[in-house]
């Protein structure tokens, strides 16, 4: 099976110069919470995703020692929402981000799912983006195939 | 015959001093320079150096005089193991949260509490160490208390290399001094410690002026720093207290090497061993948080260094010393200060470690030729080595380094470390923020190095 025959059938996307206030709303309503950030040419930019939004307001030191969140203060999150304003979504999409090709076999797409722990994975046709496949539409697919057969 | 195979032997010989030469300053270069690492450099210069035959394997693997001074690599891989299961515990996280409050969200006092607690720890651990476990914590406080952490950040690096100049293992040149030397860990405390608390207490005070109305904190933020619960920043209360009783079992072995007739190294090997067995902690774990590049640079570099004092180069380096500044078997006043001057100046710019490993042995062909009258039976002996008129050189090498390091941001591995950790927490710090605060620090501490050699062994 290829990867063309598990793709989402209302993948979010966005331009880079989107602000996050203003997708924060689509994002959360999204499924999957990840939205691809498109060049006007249709090509893929980089990845956006609700946890890349809270990377933003968490404090960047606990990449250093995560044990140290539990002593912050329990409004910290609230208080430095504001972080968010005014911020595009260029300044915190992953990039690049990993990706399948339409013809690659679903096996491919789920190893690269395991591998790096993402929920989807943006599928291309040369570097246009078409669509995403998520750890649910391949294993839908799979499922689906192995009836059909 | 003879005097042609004798002639073709001397210039060989003669080939092999400049390529030792070349090796030296090539790798130095690169060192310096920083587009390559300084781990490759030391490797490829070590097995040049082998490989043309300028050091036999032998030599640069066993030889006690050119060779691996394995007492500095087994002695930096235990206190790393030691310190690396330690810091597992989160004891450094609970000890720094416990200081704020004890400091009442105080900015200042927090500044001085931080800045004392990060030179004490110092003393006894890594440097890079300490900053690394300081830093988190000084970025988060800073955060709930609405402040800039730069001078924190700063004046912590800078207190590591304060601290860490103390002791035999607070610093790696200091390491290498004590090897090279025979010196004891005793000795350190006896000659070195009292000095860097004088330093301490003359830092101290000049912070808290300084920085006496620089803060203004909102009583609320403070309220945060007195209500945080760092009871589960200790992640693993028996490991704390098992490698808190090794740490503490390991200083009182370096207190007692002397007497006990063990070297260092074996003390800490000992303890790391012990820590390892007891903690139950994956050894593949904390094998692999060793900083293997840093051992892999120490044995490159002592071999290079080998080398050149193999071909003779240290020997003449130290014939021009002793010319330019005519120490004698009763004082070498002039010699301890252009070292201790030049080293602080230099070691803010450059590496310490390989600026230690070249002085050593030079120091060490220094006091062979003024103290032993160049008698071969008495280089590298202890009466030559530990003289009273060679001590304090020995000492003004070890302070110069250590502490010249604090100059500048390049100047001391910790402080390389700190600038990359606020970075990554989100606030940058420049060359030039780092050296306001820095080359102050190191001049103030060079000056009161001058006055405490002088007063104590020339006066």
């Amino acid at each position: 099976m290829e990867v063309r025959q598990a793709l989402l059938a209302e993948p979010l996307f966005t331009s880079p110069q989107v602000k996050i206030e203003t997708l924060l709303p689509l994002l959360l309503a999204d499924r999957d919470g990840t939205a691809a950030v498109l060049s006007e040419q249709g090509e893929l930019l980089g990845l956006v995703g609700l946890t890349d939004v809270l990377r933003k307001i968490v404090p960047v030191y606990l990449d250093l020692n995560r044990n140290l969140a539990g002593i912050i203060h329990a409004t910290y999150l609230e208080e430095n929402l504001d972080r968010l304003q005014g911020i595009a979504v260029s300044e915190i999409m992953v990039s690049p981000a990993t990706t399948v090709q339409l013809k690659e076999s679903l096996l491919v797409a789920a190893s690269k799912i395991v591998e790096h722990g993402r929920r989807v994975l943006p599928a291309l046709e040369g570097r246009r983006f078409v669509s995403f496949i998520s750890r649910s539409s391949v294993l839908a697919a799979v499922l689906h195939g192995r009836a059909a057969a | 015959m003879e005097t042609a195979a004798h002639q073709a032997a001397q210039a060989g010989s003669s080939n092999l001093y400049w390529i030792a030469c070349g090796i030296f300053v090539l790798s130095f270069a690169l060192i310096i320079s920083e587009k390559v690492h300084k781990t490759k450099v030391a490797l490829i210069g070590a097995a040049a150096t082998i490989v043309i035959g300028i050091l036999t394997q032998v030599e640069a693997f066993h030889s006690p005089e050119v060779g691996v001074d394995y007492n500095v690599i087994f002695l930096l891989i235990a206190m790393m193991l030691i310190v690396n299961i330690l810091g597992k515990s989160g004891a450094f996280e609970w000890t720094a949260v416990k200081l704020a409050k004890a400091a009442k969200g105080d900015p200042v006092k927090i500044l001085v509490f931080f800045f004392v607690a990060t030179a004490a720890i110092s003393a006894a651990l890594d440097n890079v160490t300490t900053v690394l476990l300081f830093a988190p914590v000084t970025l988060l406080i800073c955060d709930e208390l609405g402040l800039d952490p730069v001078p924190f950040l700063i004046l912590e690096a800078i207190a590591s290399n304060v601290g860490g100049t103390a002791t035999l293992i607070g610093d790696p040149p200091n390491l290498i001094v004590a090897s090279r030397a025979g010196l004891t860990f005793n000795d350190f405390i006896v000659h070195l410690t009292p000095i860097v608390i004088i330093m301490m207490i003359v830092f101290t005070v000049v912070v808290r002026f300084v920085f006496r109305n620089r803060f203004e904190v909102d009583p609320v933020k403070k309220a945060r720093i007195l209500a945080m619960d760092e009871s589960g920043l200790i992640k693993n209360r028996p490991l704390l207290v098992k490698a808190g009783w090794v740490l503490a079992l390991t200083i009182v072995g370096f207190v007692a090497h002397g007497a006990l007739h063990l070297e260092p190294a074996t003390i800490a090997l000992f303890g790391a061993a012990l820590l390892l067995l007891i903690s139950g902690v994956e050894p593949h774990e904390v094998l692999a948080e060793v900083e293997w590049p840093t051992i892999f640079f120490f044995i490159g570099l002592f071999i290079i260094i080998g080398g050149i004092v193999k071909v003779g180069l240290v020997s003449d380096l130290s014939q021009l010393v002793i010319h330019a500044t005519s120490p004698t078997s009763e004082s070498m006043f002039a010699t301890s200060m252009v070292i201790l001057w030049f080293s602080g100046f230099l070691s803010a710019f450059i590496d310490n470690i390989p600026y230690v490993a070249t002085m050593a042995p030079l120091v060490a062909e220094m006091a062979s030729n003024v103290v032993g009258g160049g008698d071969p039976a008495l280089a590298g002996s202890k009466e030559v080595l530990q003289h009273a008129a060679v001590m304090p050189v020995w000492w003004a090498l070890a302070l110069g380094a250590c502490l010249g390091g604090n100059g500048t941001a390049i100047g001391a591995s910790a402080n390389v470390v700190v600038l990359g950790l606020a970075e990554r927490g989100g606030r940058k710090i420049t060359f030039l923020q780092f050296m306001k605060y820095g080359m102050p620090i190191m001049v103030g501490s060079l000056i009161m190095s001058t006055a405490y050699l002088w007063i104590r062994y020339y006066l």
